[in-house]
């Protein structure tokens, strides 16, 4: 099998099989635009993934390299979140921090099926919370206006303590 | 509209710790509390055997254990804190927010991160990803956390799709005239729920329960649903959500004369498999203000509870509630506060259940939509 390099934003190189990298749509296109020989010893530059989340991506890419590629209509897809892979979910068992870098390398790098189990994963904080616990989990501000705000505290003042 | 400026000190806690343990003893008569464990176990066990509306009788039955751990708590916070520290929880918990936590499941599984915001600084694109994931509650959640993401979710949840939510969480919801904003609807009806693990469930039917109906209750259900559809009592709906018909919504206009005129309550009603050997669980999925009503929306009726009995129905019982907020009994409440209040100052009473009429239970009338 044939290996491309990919250098991570902090200089890094990985050596990947180009089966695998090319799970990744931005640099399955940029292989097909540049008209890349797989023999040449080039190295393909992705200056917005940094070393640590670029081996998180191959590791995950490794593992999935066998799937088989994710349907393409949106519109029938249903809600689930619950199906996330147990080899998937101790992946993204990783600090908020590492997986929003996940996120973006995968909006990124177009990698449908990363994007998604991450989104998911996400989407499984938000669900069944409040807003304020939404809040509270994310370190999100809140910005809208006391009046607003005023609004729902004034709800249960009848058995608020005072 | 009225604001509801009242507050009391609140001793209603040890109050309440009473109540469970009393509902056991026969020599206690007409017990209108709703939260005896009794009910509970009566849903775990024998009522549904499909593990999703388990879970929803787990949740009814862990405040009440809770409970007696607060029994010399004299104060508590209504509004819900959050938990820094997942380990100190039994420590620093009072009812309501146990109540809270348990109405708002998956609350305590974060960690929470130094660096701000970061995931509400996600590409637009991505976010949409994530809140496609999300069934219509958390939705809007999400909608109400900050600006951004209320402008995202206004921008690509369309008016058509909030619809089709309202449906299929208020199939009862009537709206007068033309709505312009569904969100609003929407918005307004599920800040008027008092449980948000409730609402949740209301969506149940998609999944059907395996379960074996015997013909009793098939037959029940089938000539009840008939007489409510032809006859139905004046004030009164009621729908199944699934077609085992395990759940309903129904709602109940509140009675002329009482606070709650010109409301529309909306309940939520859970029909055991043992139905009618066991009555339905009955709670109110829109915020009211009543002795009998816990702040959580159960309803303490002795009919739906130790006195149930065969000759009753679901219209029934749902005419009951509706005489209850005509005339609530305050020997036995849910909200003994509630009870003492009405008792003792009516006009202030009036004047609170009122406003909370006004304010959750008029959908159309008050906010323009």
């Amino acid at each position: 099998m044939p290996n491309i390099k990919l250098q991570s934003s902090d200089g890094e190189v990985f050596e990947v099989d180009v089966d695998i990298a090319k799970c990744s749509v931005t640099i399955k296109t940029m292989l097909e635009d540049l008209g890349m020989d797989e023999d040449e010893e080039e190295v393909v530059p992705l200056p917005n993934v940094n070393s640590a989340i670029l081996r998180k991506v191959i590791q995950w890419a490794t593992y999935h390299k066998d799937d088989p590629p994710p349907p393409e209509d949106d519109e029938n897809k249903d809600k689930r979140t619950d199906d996330i892979s147990s080899w998937d979910a101790d992946f993204l068992k990783v600090d908020q921090g590492t997986l929003y870098e996940l996120i973006l390398a995968a909006n990124y790098l177009d990698i449908k099926g990363l994007l998604e189990v991450t989104c998911k994963t996400v989407a499984n904080m938000i669900k069944g919370k409040t807003p304020e616990e939404v809040r509270k989990t994310f370190n999100i501000k809140n910005d809208f206006s006391p009046s607003e705000e005023e609004q729902v505290r004034k709800e249960n003042e009848w058995c608020e303590e005072k | 509209m009225p604001e509801v400026h009242h507050s009391i000190n609140a001793t209603i806690v040890t109050q309440n710790v009473q109540l469970p343990c009393n509902v056991h003893s026969d020599n206690v008569q007409n017990i209108g509390n709703g939260n005896n464990d009794n009910r509970h176990e009566d849903c775990k066990e024998s009522v549904f055997n499909s593990a999703s509306v388990a879970d929803g009788s787990l949740h009814n039955i862990v405040p009440f254990q809770s409970v007696k751990e607060l029994e010399n708590r004299q104060h508590y916070h209504w509004n819900y804190k959050v938990q820094n520290n997942i380990g100190e929880m039994s420590k620093s918990c009072n009812l309501s927010e146990r109540l809270e936590m348990l109405t708002n499941y998956k609350h305590v599984e974060y960690e929470s991160i130094s660096e701000p915001g970061l995931m509400e600084s996600l590409p637009p694109e991505v976010l949409l990803v994530v809140f496609s994931h999300l069934d219509d509650v958390s939705l809007w959640s999400a909608a109400n956390v900050c600006r951004r993401w209320c402008g995202l979710l206004s921008t690509h949840v369309t008016s058509q799709q909030w619809q089709q939510n309202v449906k299929l969480r208020w199939p009862l919801y009537k709206p007068i005239g033309n709505v312009k904003n569904w969100y609003k609807v929407y918005d307004f009806l599920a800040s008027s729920a008092p449980c948000r693990t409730c609402l949740a469930q209301t969506c149940l039917r998609s999944r059907s329960p395996r379960i074996q109906e015997n013909s009793w209750r098939k037959n029940r259900l089938h000539s009840e649903l008939k007489s409510l559809r032809i006859d139905p009592p004046e004030g009164i709906e009621a729908t199944p959500l699934d077609q085992m018909c395990c759940h309903w919504q129904a709602t109940i206009t509140g009675p002329v004369g009482s606070p709650y005129e010109g409301g529309l309550f909306y309940l939520y009603l859970q029909v055991p498999c043992s139905y009618p050997l066991y009555p339905p669980v009955v709670r109110f999925l829109t915020k009211i203000l009543h002795p009998n009503v816990s702040r959580h929306g159960d309803v303490g009726i002795d009919s739906i509870h130790h006195n149930w009995s065969l000759a009753l129905t679901i219209s029934k019982v749902l005419i009951s509630v509706q005489s209850l907020l005509t005339d609530p009994y305050c020997q036995v409440c849910m909200e003994p506060e509630l009870g003492e209040m009405y008792m003792n100052d009516r006009e202030k009473f009036d004047e609170i259940a009122r406003a909370w009429t006004w304010r959750y239970a008029m959908h159309d009338v008050v906010t323009p939509l």
